[in-house]
């Protein structure tokens, strides 16, 4: 018995590490989070409406004075 | 032959800024006819008939308000969704969310006495 267990289990030592050096570790691709886009969009629309409506407000009475 | 080719070819060239230089005509005029109306809304948001809801558009709170009433609104409300649209294609946004941002805004700037409807729909008087 002795005579076949060491081949045999030389044999799967062999096998497993060949199996193990055949893995490939694969990393996702990297993305930009979309909180981050949503927070870069916030900033441009927020910059248009100051842009299209601070005169305007600084002339409407229902606006507190000084924004 | 050549010449004409160059000709077409500057008209085409034209054609893009043109469009361009409309669109900023346009919310020119439209920006100019909201100051006209400033006072008249003010009073309405003043005496509490309308407040300004959580997506940007005035709101009509009573039943009270006259036809000449109800069409300034409307025609307020039309202004503010084109305002709206313009800035969103300029920013790659939606309307909604301009008009949201610009409701935020509104929330924040308000004169005490003026009614506003907050994120959650809530109804508050500042």
């Amino acid at each position: 018995m002795s005579g076949k267990f060491l081949p045999v289990l030389l044999g799967t030592g062999i096998f497993i590490t060949v199996q193990t050096g055949c893995i490939r570790v694969k990393s996702d691709p990297v993305e930009v989070k979309p909180i981050e886009i949503n927070i870069n969009v916030r900033v441009k629309v927020d910059r248009e409406l100051d842009n299209f409506f601070n005169d305007l407000d600084a002339r409407d009475a229902s606006k507190k004075a000084g924004n | 032959m050549k010449r004409f080719a160059t000709i077409l070819l500057g008209i085409m060239a034209m054609g893009m800024p043109l469009s361009v230089l409309q669109a900023q005509e346009e919310i020119g005029t439209i920006k100019a006819r909201m100051g006209t109306r400033l006072s008249a809304i003010g009073t309405l948001k003043s005496s509490r008939l309308v407040g300004e809801g959580n997506k940007g558009f005035l709101v009509i709170l009573k039943d009270s308000l006259t036809a000449e009433q109800k069409a300034l609104v409307d025609q307020e409300n039309a202004d503010r969704g084109k305002v709206y649209q313009y800035i969103a294609a300029k920013t790659g946004s939606t309307p909604e969310l301009v008009g949201q941002r610009r409701a935020a805004q509104i929330a924040v700037e308000s004169a005490p006495g003026v009614v506003y409807q907050d994120s959650a729909g809530n109804w508050k008087t500042k």
